[in-house]
């Protein structure tokens, strides 16, 4: 048995970071060796998690492939990983949005070592969280997720013009809305915000349970009186919902993405928003079930507001990249209220959700990255037919807003119909009006900005003859792969979601009789 | 070999594979194969279906697409019986003719965007064919939506043309809006039955309460409202006229727009037991026929009088649907799927031909182009509903039925609808073969690549009609033989009003302008389409772009604004708070001493400490007792 | 003997350090009133050692002497950096963590 002999879960996560080192040690001008040793240690990753995948047992459920060395004993930590279904598929979309992202970081221009030692921490990181079972070890690598994100954008990121205006303008503009730095540090600055609340729900249960362990198998067999639970639950869904893009401690992510480099938008939007809600599916309501069932119905009426919401708020934007960042929040929205329906059907689809959701904005990240490489422009009003130019970055393009608009065929449609029949299921059913208008709003704007940049009469930004003398092209050589494997697999879900469904559906039930008994 | 499943298989599988390879593969699709493999395919697809309606089998695949523990997990699958058998005959010969005359009509295109072509019409016919023998209603809805995507594809084929990808986002717009109520009525379904597929549906669904029944099946019929292009929800169709013809043809009559009729013929073992929602549907049937009609009177662009006439002839199916003859509605949906994909491509070729729509710059085509001038005059009077042609039976049929079953209001509306069919038919007709003045372009003849698929059309709407009873015998229909009055009442009609077309248009007995005087408010309203489109241009502008700008505005000025704001506020306090650090190493040390003192001062005895190895309670005095006799002195 | 005096004797020499380090700006003045107050710190743990009858203050004591030593060499290492630098030896004017 291969899980038994291979540590494939410390594989998976520790290979991206032993490449990261390995990388150190070589000199910056070493073009391509650097981005061969980044994608073969991504690789490894991808591998094991492939691996994990197929022998995972879906039938038996619960969680496998576990290790455990202690560290410190006497406080209760140890290194101790383990994935359920759930994970597992999280660790599948991490290491195709990973594959992806270091393919679509291929041309940086500038800094390329750095920038990949950074990326493969962060996968680290979220590898890390997405497997290990024992909190210690999970607010460490979460706080690994977060930091590098810092750095990522505050070199590499790209920054626009916006004039604020409205009561707060003098303020905002103090702050320097639109550029790389505000980006970076607003996020940094959220997400800090955010783990100070997990910490102290962390050190609230270890307290509370009187166990002395961090360990979470152990912590889930305490059942804390119902207002403890309450409470920390709360810290937890803020703490998370920060990162998850609950409304309203939302609005880093737009500006975080927008300033975000390619890859690491992709990563981003892609997987560690996804940290969020894995947080707050596998700690707030695994550990808290009570708690979860009580505030289920709050979580779930935000959720609703997060979909609506940003549907529209990505409806006004007129910049590329925030019109894909609202719709990451309102396609967050559907994670969480599918988590809030508290049944199979909403749960499954939730996981699901994430899963195409990471792909599918991996894509349109992507793919924008590509738009603006070529037209050095995000102002989508500026642009126009570009069909013609690029006739392969159209077809993609238009793969991924069909799927964010939830056509059927494609992976999204299976995850919103799954949390729309949840929703419908659950004890509050009126969910499921706003849930679909949601989707008719995104189906909206998403066609909207396909009609814009790529059909009709051909339009080109105005600085584009400056920077780009040679003009508008189709992607070349290696800028193909990320779209290619990214929107592969989101036909290849949408079309036949068993296997994946399969997966998750065991430890998806888990958890489900936890919270209702 | 022979054997159902092979056959269901063997319809269903080709276009797929044709989609998946000219998709797949770059250097294919841009080649001319691509047109080759997708004719090809849809060929060996309407063999299989001719097959199929000689042999008529029952049969049936199943496989589960969503597993569940809690739930019944989702089983899909594709069945036949007689509805899908005929179905597929429809679709799969209109493809493939339409695809064939496509060659010649889309002839000037360039490889790669007549590979793209054929890819869309390959995913066009899987679709449409997996939809009509699908046996789950979320696989309907998947199918369903696919064949929307097509469409827009395929309206935005030239996307360059702003109209063009104008029109396809609105078809999509529209009828995805009414596709919300599709999702709703198919999700409560499921809440209450459990389950998504046809048979167990029309086993558990009877006993749900009738409102709540009635609410599911509105909702999913606001769904086919949009797809058939159904009063108000039709606007999308005429628009949708900037795709090439063929497409307009295979998708915006023949099969496509009628997706909405066959839902409701396959749920009619639902809607039966919502009398509420069947007479809302008579309603909107009605309705739509004579808004339909009363609109293409008064086009002057080909393609959209075709169009609203489609929006008609489907409002005369949902209706007697509506009225409860399924197999009714489906004999018209059999034969106007002939007659108006021979309109489509007659229309096709003249604009082949003369490069433009509008039926004024034509005239007097007969001479030139008199195979056209008699294909377009077969597919008119069939349409028109004139013995011996496909369209009289069908129509016949309808009003027939309407009037047995004493939807009085509606038979006369559809009655009317007839006068009006046969006067915009040949308004058209008379204008554009007959007419004074010659056409300014030299127009010839099309090629027989386009020609010969026309004149197959052409034969089965001419006797499309004559199969009547044996389509009804094997849909299970007991046709009742009415003899009265009635049954001449349309036919009347309809010759009235071709009389009408020639008195005005050919004899010039009067001018149409008078008329349009005397009806002023009527025509008024047709020409502002009844104000429609201002009214969904005024939700789409000021409702949605409304709401996007109010919440887009809150979000990033008062949302964020007030998150700003405060770390502005901490900015400025802490520029205040800054004047603390000093620089000065003994300012530090000053309040270090200070800190200093103060623990000395606590550890004096302020608080009490516990002793960790006595584990009691002690003064912190006692602690720091030095052993007496070193305090007293020497020794 | 008593242990009075000598405690005594350490916080005055304690406090002159203190003093010292509060009132010098010259960085050689203030880290000569360390001394003092290390000295003085040093004292006093042979004193209570002594009082006691354990030998570990003298120990620490011999501890600290090392290490003051190894702490002046530092810091008078650090100084003559920031004359350097700075050109100047006032630490009122070495003042770069000015807010």
């Amino acid at each position: 048995m291969t899980s038994e002999t291979l540590p494939i879960l410390s594989l998976i996560t520790l290979s991206p970071f032993i490449g990261a080192v390995i990388l150190l040690l070589q000199p910056e001008r070493w073009y391509l060796p650097i981005r061969l040793t980044a994608l073969s240690f991504s690789i490894i990753s991808f591998l094991g998690s492939i691996i994990a995948t197929l022998y995972y047992d879906s039938e038996l459920g619960g969680f496998q492939f576990n290790e455990y060395i202690p560290i410190v004993q006497s406080l209760g930590i140890g290194y101790h990983l383990g994935a359920d279904g759930i994970s597992i598929v999280l660790i599948l979309l991490t290491s195709f949005i990973l594959i992806a992202g270091v393919f679509a970081s291929w041309t940086i221009p500038f800094r390329s070592k750095e920038f990949y030692i950074l990326l493969l921490l962060l996968v680290t990181g979220v590898f890390g969280v997405f497997v290990s079972l024992d909190l210690f070890l999970f607010f460490l690598f979460y706080e690994l997720a977060v930091l590098p994100m810092y750095l990522l954008i505050g070199i590499w990121g790209s920054s626009t013009k916006i004039v604020a205006k409205g009561p707060f303008a003098r303020a905002i503009m103090d702050m320097g809305l639109g550029s790389k730095e505000y980006g970076a540090m607003k996020l940094t600055l959220y997400l800090l915000f955010g783990s100070a609340f997990i910490l102290v729900a962390i050190l609230g249960l270890y307290s509370f349970s009187g166990l002395k362990t961090f360990d979470y198998i152990a912590l889930e067999g305490v059942i804390l009186p119902s207002s403890v639970q309450n409470w920390l639950f709360l810290l937890l869904y803020v703490g998370f919902g920060s990162l998850a893009g609950v409304w309203p401690i939302h609005t880093w992510s737009p500006d975080g993405h927008a300033a975000a480099p390619t890859a690491t938008s992709m990563m981003h939007a892609g997987v560690l928003m996804k940290l969020g809600a894995y947080g707050i599916i596998r700690l707030g309501m695994g550990l808290f079930p009570d708690a979860a069932q009580t505030l289920a119905p709050m979580i779930g009426t935000i959720a609703v507001i997060n979909i609506v919401y940003g549907a529209l708020g990505a409806m006004w934007q007129r910049d590329l990249k925030y019109v894909v960042a609202y719709s990451s929040v309102s396609h967050m929205g559907i994670v969480m209220l599918g988590a809030a329906t508290l049944n199979e059907m909403g749960l499954n689809g939730s996981v699901l959700q994430m899963f195409s959701h990471g792909i599918m904005t991996g894509l349109l990240f992507a793919l924008v990255g590509l738009i603006y490489e070529k037209a050095h422009s995000r102002e989508i009003l500026q642009m126009g037919g570009f069909a013609k130019r690029m006739p392969g970055i159209a077809t993609f393009f238009a793969i991924g807003a069909l799927t964010s608009l939830g056509l059927p065929g494609l992976s999204g449609f299976v995850a919103e119909l799954l949390v729309f029949l949840g929703a419908w299921k659950s004890s509050h059913s009126w969910w499921l009006i706003p849930a679909v208008f949601g989707a008719f709003i995104t189906a909206v704007y998403a066609l909207r900005v396909l009609k814009w940049i790529f059909f009709g009469t051909e339009k080109e930004p105005e600085i584009n003859h400056k920077e780009n003398p040679n003009g508008l092209k189709d992607a070349i050589g290696v800028e193909w792969i990320a779209p290619i494997i990214l929107s592969a697999v989101l036909i290849v879900v949408g079309l036949y979601p068993k296997p994946l469904l399969k997966l998750m559906d065991a430890s998806v039930i888990d958890l489900l009789q936890r919270v209702l008994k | 070999m022979f054997d159902p499943q092979t056959l269901l298989l063997s319809v269903l599988l080709p276009p797929f594979i044709s989609f998946a390879l000219n998709g797949l593969i770059p250097p294919l699709r841009k080649s001319k194969y691509a047109a080759a493999l997708a004719i090809f395919s849809v060929f060996i697809s309407t063999l299989a279906s001719l097959i199929l309606l000689i042999k008529r089998p029952g049969g049936e695949l199943i496989f589960e697409w969503i597993p569940a523990k809690l739930f019944s997990p989702f089983l899909f699958g594709f069945f036949l019986d007689p509805f899908s058998i005929v179905m597929f005959f429809i679709v799969s010969l209109v493809a493939l003719i339409v695809q064939v005359y496509s060659l010649g009509y889309m002839s000037e295109e360039n490889p790669s965007g007549l590979g793209r072509y054929y890819t869309f019409h390959s995913l066009f016919a899987f679709s449409m064919l997996g939809f009509v023998a699908s046996s789950s209603l979320l696989q309907i809805y998947i199918f369903w939506e696919l064949v929307g995507l097509c469409s827009y594809l395929l309206i935005g084929f030239w996307y360059y043309k702003p109209e063009a990808s104008r029109a396809a986002v609105k078809a999509f717009w529209v009828t995805r809006f009414g596709d919300v109520g599709f999702a709703i009525g198919m999700v409560i379904l499921w809440g209450a039955t459990g389950t998504f597929f046809l048979s167990e549906l029309f086993v558990k669904a009877p006993e749900l309460p009738t409102a709540y029944l009635s609410l599911c099946m509105l909702l999913i019929f606001f769904g086919a409202m949009g797809k058939s292009a159904q009063f108000p929800l039709h606007v999308w169709l005429p628009d949708a006229m900037e795709g090439p013809t063929p497409v307009s043809a295979l998708i915006h009559a023949a099969t496509m727009v009628v997706a909405g009729v066959y839902l409701v013929i396959r749920l009619f073992p639902l809607f039966q037991f919502t009398p509420e929602v069947l007479s809302f549907v008579i309603w909107i049937g009605s309705i739509t026929a004579l808004i339909g009609a009363a609109l293409a009177l008064i086009q002057e662009d080909i393609k959209r009088i075709l169009a609203y006439s489609t929006v008609s002839q489907i409002g005369y199916m949902m209706a007697v649907a509506g009225a409860g003859a399924k197999s009714i509605a489906f004999f018209h949906l059999f034969t106007h799927a002939f007659f108006k994909a021979l309109l489509f491509l007659a229309a096709g070729s003249i604009i082949h031909a003369i490069s433009t729509n509008n039926i004024w710059q034509m005239g007097r085509l007969s001479k030139r182009m008199p195979q056209t001038t008699i294909l377009f005059l077969i597919g008119a009077l069939a349409l028109s509903g004139i013995f011996p042609f496909s369209g009289h039976f069908s129509k016949d049929e309808i009003l027939v039925w309407m009037h047995v079953k004493g939807f009085r209001i509606h038979f006369f509306i559809l009655l009317f609808t007839a006068f009006l069919t046969a006067l915009y038919m040949f308004r058209t007709f008379f204008i554009v073969f007959m007419g004074d003045k010659e056409a300014k372009q030299h127009p010839h003849e099309s090629p027989w690549v386009m020609t010969l698929p026309m004149w197959i059309l052409g034969l089965l709407a001419l006797i499309a009609g004559f199969p009547k009873e044996s389509l009804f015998k094997f849909l299970g229909h007991d046709s009742e033989s009415y003899h009265s009055y009635i049954a001449y009442l349309p036919l009347s009609v309809s010759i009235l009003g071709i009389m009408t077309a020639w008195s005005i248009y050919q004899m010039k007995l009067f001018k149409p302008s008078n008329v349009a005087e005397a009806l002023s408010p009527i025509t008024s309203a047709l020409e502002k389409k009844l104000w429609l489109d201002d009214i969904y241009e005024w939700f789409y502008r000021g409702i949605l772009d409304g709401l996007a700008y109010l919440c887009g505005w809150f979000d990033r000025y008062i949302v964020d604004g007030i998150v700003n704001a405060t770390s502005w506020y901490i900015k400025q306090a802490s520029s205040q708070l800054r004047e603390i650090q000093t620089g000065r190493i003994q300012d530090y040390l000053y309040g270090i001493i200070a800190a200093l003192l103060l623990l000395i001062w606590l550890s004096l005895g302020v608080f009490p400490v516990k002793d960790r190895i006595n584990e009691e309670i002690v003064k912190p005095k006692d602690h720091i007792q030095a052993p007496s006799q070193y305090l007293e002195g020497e020794k | 003997m008593s242990l009075y005096p000598t405690l005594w004797a350490a916080f005055l020499m304690f406090s002159l350090g203190l003093f010292g380090v509060l009132s010098r700006r010259h960085l050689v003045a203030i880290i000569m009133g360390i001394e003092l107050m290390f000295n003085a710190s040093n004292l006093a743990l042979v004193t209570i050692g002594w009082a006691y009858g354990v030998i570990t203050g003298q120990i620490i004591a011999l501890f600290a002497i090392a290490i003051t030593v190894s702490e002046v060499a530092v810091g008078l290492a650090l100084f003559l950096l920031v004359e350097r630098v700075r050109k100047t030896v006032y630490a009122d004017e070495t003042n770069l963590m000015k807010g």
